[in-house]
């Protein structure tokens, strides 16, 4: 009779020398070459090296599939996605010169080591290697979890955003589904990171493309984001807080976003917190709402007055504006932007010149405008994504079925160039990146790897 | 040495195999010859092979690194372990930098030149600069190739300019290729596979020449960009900073007043904004630079007869009449006509299917409706792959393969390396061999839960901790199950054995494996099996790094000295840590009085403590503490390698469980006399 022999006993079988796997591949024909060019592509099929024909010590976890280890030189760049994908791509990671340059203070950052500590919390079995200086860090990805009333607490020198941005992808594919509550600054940071608000306006839209809790009927099973407290830069005191709650799913959709259709209306909300004036806010609004009306009529900005005595907000001041146009074909483009707090300190020798006038702080009636520019600005690029969403996306739509995604962005960021080398590193999926001359925009579309979360427990 | 193949004794199949055998090893060596992007020329089957294994190695990780078509994501990065075990390979590594640093270094210039280019904008670029680019590209094919002429010494330097101006044209039809400013370039490991692929002559050379280095020069531009794009996105991990810079709007133009203000440029992405093409177009109206302005003109003359979709498609046309392609026009008209036919296509197969879904509701057979719902997958399969050929097919072959890997139906010859000698030495044809994939999360190992059950022919229920080989998906491995089983409270507790006649949970170490998937176990692989051999089935039900699985701990305790409802009690814990850790916890005695840990005693023997209860105890009564202790699980995995012993399964030598220990060894049952 017949034996079927599985071919990973090779893999499991513990050699010395690295197995290697090449595939070639030969077509017979294709057009711009002649037919004896012979096509061949070598692909690495890799193995796990020498899988111990007995036990395996758990704390040497990660020597035992090193081949498979993403490994980093350059520091602590892409510090969050990182991580991120060695959980989603069951990699281990090696992460090498975090600012071994720096003679002052090398290694992780105290942000960092916060969010080393938060995946810990949403994991089972990661096992995370710091060495003394901080400088390397050896990351072996374990189960996802999820859970709910989880809480973790984020330094001030980082916003709770930067947090939210760096667990997003993972949500979803959890064991359980996930709320967990963060403390930390909400405001004054966007500047450097999009904010908790910004998540839950551009965010969650595309949470839903992908098929993320569109199939449960009760609200409270939807994904959110919830701003209950706010706290803006450069103090928290533990006063912003955001809940986070997100489903599991056994898969993503594929997404087609290549219609950014045309805007017909914009919402947003102008935010002061701690600010004793409440005209502070308004007159944001009415300086964003004055450039938006040349353009629509259907525009909405709210005001949202947070003090210290009503709403137990942070101690520090803080003005920021979100605002998010939304298209007929239910494309949301999100921008914000923010009082800088550096401002506060520098007083009026801005060096640095962030914002435009210069004579030190920026009126609101300035920072209104400034806000309504920058939406403008995503709106002109002309992507169904805004600029801070396409990391997100892409890493998505890399771990879709194994179907075409696709989707148009206005500008691809740097970041999100890093994004799309990294999948290519840990995935293997390369985007079709394909430039549209016509409305100068770029579109990506990807085949996706088929992911499926495997932590979901079947009943 | 070679294993041994009797020409006689596989069928014609395998005789093919065998040639294709013989064909990879010719051409790995020539791989290692011609993949070499470095300056050393190697001869065919030279001894220099040897010393360059590691060097070649580097390169076809490299190569294959850089974009691995097959979809085979599991592992796709080997080098790291290559880069581990020999400490030599980094140092080739180094080399081969040192060699592409150089290559940087004379091309950088033209590099700068042509990515500026693209990174601006491509649609003016069509052929003013490109005189400039072509002396550029005539130079610098020029000079490495000459490179190349001092070591391998071909004939093949005529029409040195027409072939630069050849690669510059090809280079010209890739206009702005963000693909490659993103990836890099991957021709480098189709061209070198093709050289190493094709047995070619030296009249073939010239080519494989010229492609090589158009290669390079794009593989190294690729490489200096990523490095500068990590040097710009700097340590902060931040999305926004880039190189520690806030990117900043002009905001001076979009406040700017006037006609044609930036604004103003905008209006059309708006409902309020004209209509002049169906929303479905994809944002093609938003030509808001002044040069494009010509066209918008022309779009609201267009725009008289009415900013409806029909008037929208005349306009279409008419544009696509005006084009002076005819042969375009022709195409689109074929287009169209597909477009219009797949989209009756798909509304009658949507109508069928509805109409033969509502039939099944009324008591379709079971292998109609078999042969419906295969048909159905099929449909959408055929779908799946027409609209993978759409979005990925039209740039050919290579770059399907590129994003999509290689899919049903192409053949490739797949190379193993690392297999143990062992297996060539017993490998028997009359087993084929069946090759899979898994997925990365497949490959590691972790704990797995799943419903369990002892076969119902099976004897004897199955002793928890005695080894099992389980057969999961495409493995067969021994491990040690652990059977435990679900209390209301969703607590899961410890079984001795698996249940007679029902299932269980068994918890067990191994690979881990998607949820759903079966599961056979059996005891034994070898020896003879008296009545049935399975022992048990089951199904994955859960991953995961540890499970909790806990059993009945009684601790027991004695009075010492009872008061009215109190009494102190010792022997149950052993220090006053532990008593705190438990205080508050209920107790019992023997009669079935019931109280509660207090607090420790300072006096007395460590880990006594005060205790009350519901009514006064007796000095003879025994106090129990009823808790859960975590069962540890054994992590042991044994995969069965039948196929690296002579004799297969019956070479393969598992865990014995200790029944059969002691039956074969004549040791006696061990009694415990106190138990």
């Amino acid at each position: 009779q017949g034996f079927i022999i599985p071919f990973f006993i090779l893999r499991c079988y513990p050699t010395p020398t690295t197995a290697k796997c090449e595939v070639y591949k030969e077509t017979h024909h294709y057009p711009q070459y002649p037919p004896h060019h012979h096509l061949t592509a070598a692909a690495e099929m890799g193995k796990s090296s020498a899988t111990a024909f007995s036990k395996r010590k758990n704390s040497g976890g990660g020597s035992s599939s090193s081949s498979r280890t993403l490994r980093f030189e350059d520091g602590a760049t892409q510090f969050r996605q990182r991580i991120v994908v060695s959980l989603l791509s069951h990699r281990p990671l090696l992460i090498r010169n975090i600012r071994a340059d720096d003679l002052q203070n090398p290694g992780l950052k105290d942000y960092e080591a916060s969010f080393l500590r938060l995946i810990d919390q949403l994991t089972n079995g990661s096992k995370i290697e710091i060495n003394s200086t901080g400088t390397q860090l050896r990351f072996h990805p374990g189960t996802l979890l999820g859970g709910t009333d989880l809480k973790h607490a984020c330094p001030d020198s980082r916003s709770i955003g930067w947090f939210l941005e760096g667990i997003l992808p993972l949500a979803p594919f959890g064991k359980e589904s996930l709320a967990i509550t963060f403390t930390g600054i909400t405001d004054g940071l966007c500047q450097v990171d999009p904010s908790a608000d910004y998540w839950n306006r551009s965010g969650l839209p595309l949470f839903s493309a992908f098929g993320i809790g569109v199939e449960n009927d009760f609200d409270e099973e939807k994904p959110q984001i919830r701003v209950l407290q706010r706290a803006a830069a450069p103090e928290s005191e533990g006063n912003g807080k955001v809940l986070f709650t997100c489903p599991i799913v056994k898969q993503l959709q594929s997404i087609d976003m290549v219609d950014p259709g045309k805007i017909k209306r914009i919402r947003g909300t102008a935010i002061s917190c701690k600010i004793v004036s409440s005209s502070m806010a308004a007159r944001v609004a009415y300086a964003a709402k004055g450039i938006f009306h040349k353009l629509l009529p259907d525009v909405w900005i709210h005001t949202d007055v947070h003090t210290s005595k009503r709403h137990r907000c942070g101690p520090s001041p803080g003005i920021m504006m979100v605002v998010s146009s939304e298209s007929t074909t239910g494309i949301i483009l999100t921008a914000e932007c923010c009082m800088d707090h550096r401002q506060h300190q520098q007083g009026v020798n801005t060096d640095s010149s962030l914002i435009p006038s210069k004579t030190g702080l920026e009126i609101p009636e300035d920072l209104g405008k400034r806000g309504a520019c920058m939406l403008l600005e995503e709106i002109r690029r002309g992507g169904c994504i805004d600029t801070s969403c396409q990391s997100l996306a892409f890493l998505w739509m890399a771990l879709t079925p194994e179907d075409v995604s696709r989707i148009r962005v206005g500008t691809l960021s740097q970041y999100s160039i890093e994004t799309l080398r990294l999948i290519k590193h840990a995935f293997d999926v390369e985007f079709k990146v394909t430039p549209d001359m016509e409305s100068k925009t770029v579109l990506l579309s990807c085949l996706g790897t088929g992911y499926r979360n495997m932590a979901k427990a079947s009943t | 040495e070679e294993p041994e193949y009797d020409p006689d004794e596989p069928a014609g199949m395998l005789k093919g195999l065998q040639d294709v055998d013989e064909a990879v090893d010719e051409r790995m060596e020539r791989s290692t010859l011609r993949l070499f992007k470095g300056s050393k020329a190697v001869e065919a089957g030279s001894d220099e092979e040897e010393d360059d294994d590691d060097y070649d190695d580097e390169n076809i990780q490299q190569i294959s690194n850089d974009a691995v078509p097959f979809r085979m994501r599991g592992d796709p990065a080997e080098d790291d372990d290559e880069n581990e075990s020999d400490a030599s390979s980094s140092e080739d590594s180094d080399s081969d930098s040192d060699s592409d640093d150089d290559d940087n270094q004379n091309k950088s210039d033209d590099d700068d030149d042509s990515d500026s280019n693209d990174e601006n904008d491509s649609a003016s670029e069509s052929g003013s600069n490109s005189d400039d680019d072509d002396s550029d590209d005539g130079e610098s094919v020029g000079s490495g190739e000459e490179d190349k002429a001092l070591q391998s010494g071909v004939s093949w330097k005529s029409g040195i300019a027409e072939r630069a101006a050849q690669s510059f044209l090809e280079r010209q039809a890739s206009v702005l290729n963000l693909q490659e400013l993103i990836y890099g370039s991957n021709k480098s490991k189709l061209v070198t596979d093709e050289d190493d692929d094709g047995d070619k002559s030296d009249s073939d050379d010239d080519e494989f020449f010229k492609l090589k280095k158009s290669t390079r020069e794009s593989t190294n531009s690729s490489e200096r960009k990523s490095n500068e794009a990590v040097s710009l996105l700097g340590e902060e991990d931040s999305s926004r900073l880039i190189s520690g810079e806030i990117e900043r709007i002009d905001m001076e133009e979009w406040l700017e007043e006037g006609g044609d203000n930036l604004i103003e440029s905008l209006r059309d992405k708006f409902v309020t904004g004209k209509w002049d093409k169906p929303a479905g177009s994809g944002g093609g109206n938003d030509d808001d630079d002044g040069s494009a302005f010509g066209d918008f003109e022309d779009l609201e003359t267009g725009e008289q007869y009415g900013p409806n979709g029909e008037v929208l498609s005349d306009n279409d046309d008419e544009a696509s009449d005006s084009d002076p392609t005819a042969g375009m026009t022709d195409a689109e008209i074929r287009a169209y006509n597909a477009e219009k036919k797949a989209k009756q296509k798909k509304g009658f197969d949507n109508e069928y299917d509805e109409e033969k879904k509502t039939k099944g509701m009324g008591g379709m057979k079971d292998d109609e409706a078999e042969n419906e719902y295969l048909e159905t997958l099929k449909r959408q399969k055929e779908e799946k792959m027409k609209r993978n050929q759409e979005e990925f097919g039209k740039e050919g072959e290579r770059t399907r393969l590129r994003h999509e890997g290689f899919r049903q139906g192409l053949y490739c010859r797949i190379r193993i390396d690392g297999v143990p000698a062992a297996f060539l030495d017993n490998y028997s044809p009359e087993q084929p061999l069946v090759i899979g994939g898994l997925t990365p999360q497949e490959t590691n190992l972790g704990f797995v839960r799943c419903r369990f059950k002892k076969h119902r022919w099976h004897r004897k229920i199955l002793k928890c901790n005695d080894p099992l080989v389980f057969s999961i998906g495409w493995r067969r491995f021994q491990s040690i199950p652990t059977f435990s089983t679900e209390d209301q409270n969703g607590r899961h507790r410890y079984l001795k054995y698996t249940p007679e006649h029902m299932h269980c949970f068994a918890t067990f170490y191994g690979p881990q494996c998607p949820p759903n998937t079966g599961i056979l176990a059996i005891q034994r692989m070898t020896g003879n099996i008296t009545g049935f051999r399975i022992a048990a089935t089951g199904v994955v039900l859960e991953l995961n790094a540890s499970f909790p699985v806990v059993k009945k701990l009684k601790l027991v305790g004695t009075p010492t000295k009872i008061y009215k409802n109190t009494a102190f009690i010792t022997g149950m814990f052993n220090s006053d840590l532990e008593v705190s850790r438990f205080e508050g916890a209920s107790i019992r005695t023997v009669s079935g009085i019931r109280g509660q840990v207090k607090k420790a005693l300072r006096e007395g023997q460590p880990g006594s403590f005060r205790a009350t209860f519901e009514d006064k105890i007796l000095r003879s009564d025994i106090v129990f503490c009823r808790t859960w202790m975590p069962v540890e699980m054994k992590e042991y995995y044994n995969p069965v390698t039948n196929h690296l012993a002579a004799t297969g399964t019956d070479g393969w030598y598992g865990m014995k469980n200790k029944a059969l220990l002691q039956l074969e060894t004549n040791t006696p049952i061990e009694v415990n006399p106190d138990s």
